[in-house]
């Protein structure tokens, strides 16, 4: 028979918010919350540099002159790392996801130019595309959200 | 009589159900209590702040030199931390170039991380991402910061910056992984494998894994039976499959006393938010 001492212990014991705090909580936080940081921080980047978006880091120390990796290069670099020489910041605060108005911005162009490479088209269609084109071309100078769901909605 | 009978039998089996119902009421609430941390999409703390912690931890990396260094964050309420941990979080950060969408290339660092999935929460996927990204949702604003030996630093980045990275990544998760096998992997037995990877040149699983066991030191996680037990069952991110009786898996104080013992490392400490530094 399971008395209330037995459900109590249940109770303390599965609702304790320690159990799983574990070392892997290696959480899509970070990436999920980028979404919102750009709009969050921006209000505070006076204090802490003006936040932009990274694109692709590339390590410095193994860069090419083409932006692919080099082991002569990295070696170059390495020897003045030997000496621990202080490395420059920039004073920007870098994110992986664009602030919320380029997040927009390039996913307006990004749409305008899926559809106008679309091979398929026939005229009819491209007239469409030109005229959507030319309208996002006019939404993209001015902007709003509220003009972006009238464009989507079209 | 029979009344009597038939009331206590529907009286204990109401119990039973009611202990069940209590039971999966409550896995199911400590199953949000982990997802909690899996799926914040708001800063816990002021986001001024954390955004000159960042930054500050950045500066204080570039000014020790560190090219690339082991970063960890405090990913649950300090209070909630099981004996010995830490910090929740563990990844790699690589000074780099990273060029803007402004078109400028400005010098800063990447940080290369494991993250769960977040809508498969026993999958995992990389994500490069930076400072201010990894400490969007610390409950406590310090960071962990093991900076390695020159040597070891430079094998790191040979080893980020090659295809065998992206080899080392195991994507089946649990927040638990065993870091002596390839069953799970979870953030912080990643880190470890990389850096394995980097000191003995190879991503063969098995020979990785063979020098984990016979050189790495791992954390015993003392965690309740039973919630061990509806863990198992109902949350898809932690499984003792990979486990024996006891659990043990990796941290980052684990990996710093790894490295510290084999000579590994210039530096290991904690940056706090005001800017001093503490030992691990």
């Amino acid at each position: 028979m399971i008395n209330k001492k037995t459900i109590l212990s249940l109770i303390l014991t599965i609702s304790s918010t320690q159990v799983f705090a574990v070392p892997g909580g290696s959480a899509q936080n970070a990436s999920t919350a980028l979404k919102h940081s750009g709009k969050a921080v921006s209000h505070t980047a006076a204090s802490a540099g003006q936040l932009v978006s990274g694109v692709v880091a590339v390590p410095l120390l193994v860069i090419g002159s083409a932006g692919s990796l080099s082991a002569a290069a990295g070696e170059t670099l390495w020897d003045t790392a030997n000496d621990r020489q202080p490395l420059s910041i920039t004073d920007k605060t870098i994110t992986i996801d664009p602030m919320p108005q380029q997040a927009l911005r390039k996913s307006t162009q990004q749409h305008s130019c899926e559809l106008s490479s679309n091979p398929d088209h026939s005229t009819e269609q491209s007239e469409s595309v030109n005229s959507k084109k030319k309208q996002q071309t006019q939404l993209t100078q001015t902007q709003t959200p509220r003009q972006f769901v009238c464009m989507e909605a079209d | 009589m029979i009344n009597n009978s038939l009331k206590s039998h529907l009286k204990q089996n109401a119990m039973k159900n009611g202990v069940f119902l209590l039971s999966v009421m409550l896995t199911l609430m400590m199953s949000s209590v982990w997802a909690g941390s899996a799926r914040i999409e708001k800063s816990i703390l002021d986001p001024d702040k954390v955004s000159i912690f960042a930054k500050n931890v950045e500066k204080y990396a570039a000014a020790q030199g560190a090219r690339v260094f082991i970063i960890a964050r405090v990913g649950r309420p300090p209070n909630d931390l099981p004996k010995n941990i830490k910090f929740t979080h563990t990844a790699i950060a690589v000074y780099s170039a990273i060029p803007l969408d402004t078109g400028e290339t400005v010098n800063g660092y990447a940080i290369y991380n494991l993250y769960q999935t977040e809508d498969k929460l026993d999958k995992s996927h990389l994500v490069v991402d930076y400072p201010i990204d990894f400490f969007w949702s610390a409950y406590d604003l310090k960071a962990g910061i093991i900076i390695p030996s020159m040597d070891l630093q430079k094998r790191l980045l040979e080893t980020i910056a090659s295809e065998n990275y992206k080899d080392l990544h195991n994507p089946k998760y649990s927040a638990i992984s065993n870091p002596f096998n390839s069953k799970f992997q979870n953030c912080t037995e990643f880190v470890l494998d990389i850096i394995n990877a980097a000191i003995y040149q190879t991503t063969d699983a098995k020979r990785l894994k063979r020098n984990a066991k016979a050189y790495f030191k791992p954390q015993r996680l003392k965690i309740n039976k039973l919630k061990l037990f509806f863990g198992n069952i109902f949350m898809a991110d932690i499984s003792t499959k990979d486990h024996n009786r006891k659990i043990y898996t990796s941290t980052f104080s684990t990996i710093a006393s790894y490295l510290e013992r084999n000579a590994m490392t210039e530096d290991i400490l904690i940056y706090n938010q005001d800017g001093n530094l503490t030992r691990l």
